[in-house]
């Protein structure tokens, strides 16, 4: 459990019941997630699932981050934008939909990317982190704040029908310069995906923040989840730090 | 022996196959297997997976058998063993800078 926990008021353990039958989860579970506070870094396909499970679920505090505002381009994956919000900023508009589904949740929306500027002030924010950021430069930046600051990062990703997940405990797994030393050449920005891939990650992302928080269940931790909706075969791999890491080691 | 590939991500999509399988002699390394990647497909391997020296770029997370290995290992392969490239993937939505 990385975070402390908050009592529950009759409200919320009625809206909670259905997951705290989860036994090892249970009342203890959803006061972990009560005390919580997660960054989801973007909002975008993945992130928007992300945080949306995660507001379900009663994270007591979400932050996100994320620069920009909604375009058409959006709207396949980008599950907390809507077609009014076009041309408005992201954020707003996925704090907006999150407070509709649990108005009990703090959110703190923060409308900038993660960079290595900010990365400081905004984890010191948070006990865990949900990364979704399009750019290597943003997981670069997180990862090395996150592992200076330990804090757990659960690394979604997505291309085409592919998708994969891994959990970074500071310390005890890779992190994700171990698995990617270096920013790729070839790295577009604009890539093809559905929304129900990069949801499908989301949701596995949420699931994993939960777990790591809450203390109950096998996180990711050294390993790896590959995914490939279009012959949907799915793999675990085993992961290994290296141990000459300039971030982690 | 014969070993399967299994390609994702960037790499996956310039090949345009998930899968290869190759035919090695007994006791190839993976380096062969990098060879024979690069010459079948030069265009593709150079650009997203093996280097200019002919081992593999430091972005492609390999796994062999559902295990992470690593390139200069001197790892051998053995018959019916699967290769697996992983390219560098990553995830949301991109920079804002046009006119919305
Ligand atoms: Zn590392």
């Amino acid at each position: 459990m990385v975070t402390k926990r908050a009592m529950l008021t009759d409200e919320e353990r009625s809206v909670y019941e259905w997951q705290t039958w989860v036994h090892d989860f249970g009342e203890a579970g959803q006061e972990a997630l009560k005390g919580a506070s997660v960054l989801v870094s973007r909002v975008g396909g993945l992130g928007s699932v992300a945080a949306y499970e995660l507001a379900a679920a009663g994270v007591g505090r979400l932050v996100l981050a994320h620069k920009g505002n909604v375009k058409p381009s959006d709207l396949n994956r980008q599950l907390l934008m809507t077609h009014d919000w076009i041309g408005k900023p992201r954020v707003e508009s996925a704090a907006r939909r999150l407070s509709e589904l649990n108005p009990r949740m703090e959110i703190v929306a923060i409308e900038e990317n993660i960079n290595e500027d900010n990365a400081e002030r905004i984890i010191s924010q948070c006990d865990a982190i949900v990364d979704c950021a399009p750019l290597f430069e943003e997981r670069f930046a997180m990862n090395r704040e996150a592992v200076r600051q330990k804090k757990p990062l659960v690394e979604c990703a997505m291309y085409d029908l592919e998708a994969r997940i891994t959990s970074v405990m500071p310390g005890v797994t890779p992190c994700v310069a171990c698995l990617h030393p270096e920013k790729p050449a070839e790295w577009k920005r604009e890539f093809p995906v559905f929304g129900a891939v990069s949801g499908m990650v989301g949701c596995l992302g949420a699931m994993e923040a939960i777990k790591i928080i809450a203390g109950f269940g096998e996180p990711l931790y050294n390993r790896m989840i590959t995914m490939d909706l279009r012959a949907m075969t799915f793999r675990s791999i085993q992961l290994k730090r290296n141990p000459s890491c300039p971030v982690c080691s | 022996m014969k070993i399967r590939v299994e390609l994702t991500g960037q790499l996956k999509q310039a090949i345009g196959q998930a899968q290869l399988e190759y035919d090695l002699p007994e006791g190839s390394s993976i380096q062969r297997l990098f060879e024979r990647l690069a010459a079948e497909f030069p265009e593709p391997a150079s650009k997203y997976a093996i280097g200019e020296d002919g081992g593999l770029k430091p972005n492609i997370l390999l796994f062999i058998n559902d295990e992470q290995a690593t390139a200069d290992d001197s790892i051998v392969l053995h018959d019916g063993d699967v290769a697996g490239f992983l390219s560098p993937i990553s995830g949301g939505s991109r920079h804002e800078e046009g006119k919305w």
